[in-house]
């Protein structure tokens, strides 16, 4: 697909092999020879003066194509034998291409080994022998069509990019990309402004829309809100106004736990009960133990420094009245008492 | 002028035009992404709100049953009322008097309102008038509270200050 679309636009070439002198010379695994390299090496093997040498590392081998400069117009030829090559799934045999001007090509060991003009049947008796090959194939028209396009398919980028010559000398590097980068580089700017300004314009279209709805709905929304603040406004009154007044003892509270301070068949009563803002004062007439009803409002968790402020003697019996002065540490927010 | 020449004055012109366009035409699309976001969260809040139908009287708070209502009753006739409320609830307790000031205790939003009473009467008595007091609803806390037998034995004076509450705005 991608080759279709760069051989559309100009950039990839299937080179016929009309004009082209093909050879495969045998090259140590690992080995990369630059074009330089390539051309000083072999250069002399070319019939031809004036030529373009295309190559290929296999795995093996290198493959080289000296092609007349007038041929190439593309930026990545690709010679045809290649691609039959590929085609034909890189299987030993020697292959008839038919044409005005009949070639073959031979593929030994799983690569391609010669291409050559075939008019002789003669020629292609010796090729067999030389290369020891028996199997032949005939590429009719239709069928060359087909393994080209299975070719194409069957090229890996990496194939590709061994036909794209990228050698610019160094002097010559800004000026080529300026001849060539300036206009692909234009249209990539324009685009991307244009992506940008159609993108930052449709979100802003979407913003509106958006705050158009959400005013809307802040619009319906109000009254209940309005509502919702002003009943939590309410409930802080409400926090504060419990904190602030009811926060301190019960008095009814401390009378319920009062009452069984007295136990029954004790002698004592009550004589007297003040409660102020946190002081309790607490007077009993009684002829028990007075540290009796000490450790007993000890007991009452939320009195705190409950002390015998004084006794008294009556004179009439032999009771005492004694008092008790404490203090109320407890709040009580959560009284159901205080709240109906 | 060279063809090449040419070209470098376009790309120069296109780098100088996409910078200007970038600098200050072109829409900053991520501060676009989050107020859009923003927004949307915005909008899922307010529509869950407009979703949730709260009934009216969830939002409504009992006031007038905690409080003297002070656009309805000024001072003296919420006093008025507060005393007619202890006279009814009295029960066998025996108010021996009930007095109070002629200026309320005012806090911020609201007035104390501060009955002095002097009670005669069981502590059986007194609780079950406590409670009944309480039952009528309004909100109200005893102050000073100072409790001495009477020579009855049976009976106690009872003597402090009941405080209910008067407030002026309820919104």
């Amino acid at each position: 697909m991608i080759f279709e679309i760069l051989e559309r636009y100009g950039i990839v070439q299937v080179l016929p092999m009309d004009g082209i002198f093909f050879e495969s010379k045998p090259l140590p695994a690992g080995v990369k020879l630059s074009s330089e390299m390539i051309r000083l090496n072999y250069i002399r093997l070319s019939p031809l003066r004036e030529v373009k040498i295309l190559s290929y590392h296999s795995r093996s081998r290198l493959y080289l194509w000296f092609v007349p400069p007038e041929l190439i117009r593309a930026r990545i030829p690709i010679p045809e034998n290649f691609l039959l090559y590929l085609g034909v799934e890189k299987q030993d045999g020697i292959y008839r291409v038919a044409g005005d001007s009949p070639w073959a090509f031979v593929v030994e060991e799983g690569e391609l080994r010669s291409t050559f003009p075939l008019h002789d049947p003669m020629a292609l008796r010796v090729t067999m022998e030389e290369y020891d090959l028996r199997e032949f194939r005939e590429i009719d028209r239709q069928e060359r069509e087909r393994l080209l396009r299975l070719g194409r398919s069957r090229l890996r980028p990496a194939d590709l990019a061994q036909f794209v010559d990228l050698k610019i000398s160094r002097e010559r590097l800004l000026p080529t990309l300026i001849e060539r980068g300036t206009y692909p580089l234009l249209g990539v700017l324009a685009l991307y402004a244009f992506v940008s300004y159609i993108q930052g314009e449709r979100m802003q279209s979407e913003l509106e829309q958006l705050s158009t709805r959400y005013r809307v709905l802040k619009e319906q929304n109000a009254p209940l809100k309005k509502k919702i603040r002003a009943y939590n406004r309410q409930v802080r009154f409400l926090e504060e106004f419990a904190d602030r007044e009811l926060a301190g003892i019960d008095p009814m509270q401390l009378l319920y736990d009062l009452i069984g301070l007295i136990r029954p068949g004790e002698d004592t009563r009550f004589t007297n009960l003040q409660v102020g803002s946190g002081e309790i004062r607490l007077s009993l007439e009684s002829g028990e133990d007075p540290v009796t009803y000490l450790n007993r409002l000890n007991h009452l968790g939320y009195l705190r420094n409950v002390v015998i402020h004084s006794s008294r003697k009556l004179r009439k019996s032999n009771k005492k009245i004694y008092t008790y002065l404490m203090e109320a540490a407890f709040q009580k927010k959560d009284g159901q008492r205080k709240v109906p | 002028m060279k063809y090449s020449q040419l070209k470098l004055l376009a790309l120069l012109i296109g780098l100088v035009l996409f910078v200007n366009y970038r600098n200050y035409l072109m829409p900053d699309r991520e501060r676009l992404g989050r107020e859009i976001a923003l927004l949307q969260a915005k909008i899922e809040r307010e529509k869950k709100l407009n979703a949730s139908h709260i009934p009216p009287e969830r939002l409504r708070l009992p006031w007038l049953d905690f409080f003297y209502d002070g656009t309805r009753f000024n001072y003296s006739q919420a006093m008025g009322d507060l005393q007619k409320t202890i006279q009814s609830v009295a029960g066998s307790c025996k108010i021996e008097r009930l007095t109070w000031a002629q200026v309320p205790a005012k806090a911020e939003r609201y007035d104390r309102l501060r009955m002095n009473f002097y009670l005669r009467c069981t502590p059986a008595e007194f609780f079950a008038f406590t409670d009944r007091l309480r039952m009528r609803g309004r909100l109200i806390r005893y102050d000073g509270l100072r409790i001495v037998p009477t020579r009855k034995r049976r009976d106690l004076q009872i003597a402090g200050r009941i405080i209910a509450y008067r407030i002026h705005d309820v919104r």
